[in-house]
């Protein structure tokens, strides 16, 4: 049985791509299945920035992505919870989880896992420069998803769905 | 992300070198055009972070006898500058201030001080940060006040990016520790290293007082428009903050007792305030600077393991890096060469128009590097801009290291910006728009202080 994915992650939730998710699953009659993915690339990139940059130690550091990824997770299981109640809501069958990785990587795995046929993920909010100079996850995952699956990208910059 | 990095080295390796094999122009020395030629390949390397801030700084330490811009023994003996070891010091007693707790204990305390309703608990986080960054880093103000605040959204229940007071929470976290950052050297090591690159090329100096008398109140200024212009932003979602309340009093329970750490940690950093004050300009600010981390040894309120978990030290080399360059492009004739060919059009400017301009160059350029490095790409410029204008140095120091501090937007313009944002109760829309604002008013305030304040303590054209 075929299942709708939606990835979430920290920077990455947005009202309409939940909701178009929900929607999508609605009308096809099945499961969806909500992820919501702590992305360690992003912290430990993060904490690379500040080290280069800021005059923080190791000590300091650590204790700042402890307390930065515990709040991701509370943050991640809120919101599985609220999707959870939408698509019950909705009448949709809906499983939640939370897993921690690198996005791409853990995007293609559940979309194999759970053989979906569609994944519905949001493009962060950020400058087009930053973008075209670091490059972007979802992008990524739009090249590596198989072509059995369909990858709805909606841009929480521009609003719109790619 | 590895192939971008080597394109991104590449491309300023190629621009580097292009500048430096290009027919040498009228008016420049080949030692300005090597000098020039390191300036593009760290301009480009410090922008794009392609390589870690201070490795780019190694890299010009060695490119710049390579190529002869200066001699070897003059680049390397530019990482012994005095303001090196000021930073060192200052950075020290920061460690010892984190390390006892002592930091956390005055955050939590004034907090509690204001924490009586939304907004006096907004004006709490906006303050304390801003007056704690007086005295340490900025990016260690905001690292220590974010687990606090994340408490303090917790206990609320405000649910992350859909509660204005959420955002107004974080962003009062970010803008507080950046308006205080910059009131006196010890927020940021901006204003070190201008006074690093304005000693090696004027031997001049200023003092911690002057400093801080020119620019405290500024600081103070915009932490009152960041109070005021939060609620205007954000709707103050909550109607009462006393679950808030007692996580500060649960947080200041499980502090316990002042101990004897702590306030050993006090009177050094109170000491050595009043010393920096009272004798910087006699003994020097890093002489101050390193005995106070000596008096934390001799007293034993800090061990050597600590300071090394809490200093990073590697930035520091960023600090001797961008010193010798400023130091190659003002020697070598190449700062002028840049001055003339960028901003031909200011020779006509009055000296506060020239300031205003430098003022809002280095606010806008700071949003997009690290604070730092637009202090070390913009400072030896505008000397040369100045220089022939008749503009005395000192003014250019307070309009390019002030403005450098700003950065209101962006996360990557400055580690407390970056840190709010990743506790994601903001947007980066809700940050650009109301720090853009901020931004604007923030210069409004500075070109009237610059007007009517800096003449009248002696600092202007």
């Amino acid at each position: 049985m075929e299942r709708i994915l939606l990835i979430l992650t920290p920077a990455r939730v947005s009202d309409a791509s939940v909701e178009e998710a929900i929607a999508a699953a609605a009308t096809s009659g099945v499961e969806l299945v909500a992820v919501f993915v702590l992305d360690t690339s992003i912290s430990a990139d993060f904490r690379a920035r500040l080290r280069d940059s800021g005059s923080l130690g190791e000590a300091p550091s650590d204790r700042l992505v402890t307390a930065m990824r515990e709040e991701q997770e509370r943050q991640g299981r809120q919101e599985l919870q609220r999707v959870e109640k939408l698509a019950v809501d909705m009448d949709v069958q809906v499983r939640t989880r939370l897993v921690k990785g690198e996005l791409v990587r853990c995007s293609l795995e559940e979309a194999r896992r759970e053989t979906a046929s569609a994944i519905f993920v949001t493009r962060r909010e950020r400058p087009a420069l930053s973008r075209l100079v670091a490059g972007s996850a979802v992008q990524n995952l739009k090249d590596a998803a198989p072509r059995r699956v369909r990858v709805h990208v909606h841009d929480a910059h521009t609003g719109e769905d790619k | 992300m590895r192939r971008r990095r080597a394109i991104l080295i590449v491309v300023a390796l190629a621009l580097s070198a292009g500048v430096y094999l290009a027919p040498l122009p009228a008016g420049l020395s080949k030692e300005g055009q090597s000098a020039i030629a390191v300036f593009v390949l760290c301009f480009v390397l410090w922008v794009t972070q392609a390589l870690p801030l201070a490795v780019t700084s190694l890299f010009a330490i060695v490119l710049l006898p390579l190529l002869g811009a200066i001699a070897p023994e003059r680049a390397f003996a530019l990482f012994g500058s005095p303001v090196i070891f000021f930073i060192l010091g200052a950075f020290m007693l920061a460690a010892a201030l984190m390390k006892s707790g002592l930091s956390t204990r005055l955050a939590v305390h004034f907090l509690r001080r204001f924490g009586r309703s939304p907004r006096s608990l907004l004006a709490g986080v906006v303050f304390s940060g801003g007056f704690l960054a007086f005295w340490m880093p900025e990016h260690a103000v905001a690292a220590l006040l974010f687990p606090i605040v994340l408490e303090i959204a917790r206990a609320l229940e405000v649910p992350p990016l859909r509660s204005g007071y959420g955002r107004a929470l974080f962003l009062a976290l970010a803008w507080g520790a950046v308006s205080g950052g910059i009131a006196t050297f010890l927020g940021g090591a901006r204003a070190p290293l201008a006074l690093g690159i304005l000693g090696e090329h004027y031997g001049l100096t200023i003092g911690f007082l002057e400093w801080m008398v020119a620019v405290a109140p500024f600081s103070v200024m915009i932490m009152f428009v960041v109070y005021f212009a939060l609620p205007r932003f954000f709707a103050l979602d909550v109607e009462s903050v006393d679950r808030a309340r007692n996580a500060l009093d649960r947080k200041a329970g499980e502090l316990g007792p002042l101990s004897r750490r702590e306030r050993g940690v006090a009177i050094v950093t109170v000491a050595t305030i009043v010393a920096w004050v009272l004798a910087g300009q006699s003994i020097g600010l890093a002489a101050v600077s390193l005995l106070s981390a000596v008096a934390l040894f001799v007293f034993d309120l800090i061990d050597w393991r600590s300071v090394e978990e809490y200093v990073n030290w590697g930035v520091i080399l960023m600090y001797g890096g961008a010193i010798a360059l400023a130091y190659s492009l003002h020697e070598t004739g190449g700062a002028h060469f840049i001055a003339d060919f960028v901003l031909a059009r200011a020779s006509g400017m009055s000296a506060y128009w020239m300031m205003v301009m430098f003022a809002v160059l280095a606010a806008f350029l700071t949003e997009a590097i690290s604070n730092v490095a637009a202090v070390a790409l913009l400072l030896p410029i505008c000397f040369g801009v100045a220089e022939g204008s008749g503009l005395s140095p000192v003014p250019v120091v307070f309009a390019v290291a002030v403005p450098a501090g700003l950065a209101f937007a962006l996360p990557m313009g400055t580690p407390p910006n970056a840190i709010a944002y990743s506790a994601g109760y903001y947007r980066l829309r809700d940050s650009i728009l109301a720090g853009s604002m901020l931004k604007v008013a923030a210069l409004l305030l500075l070109a009237l202080i610059a007007r009517f304040y800096w003449p009248a303590l002696g600092i202007g054209g």
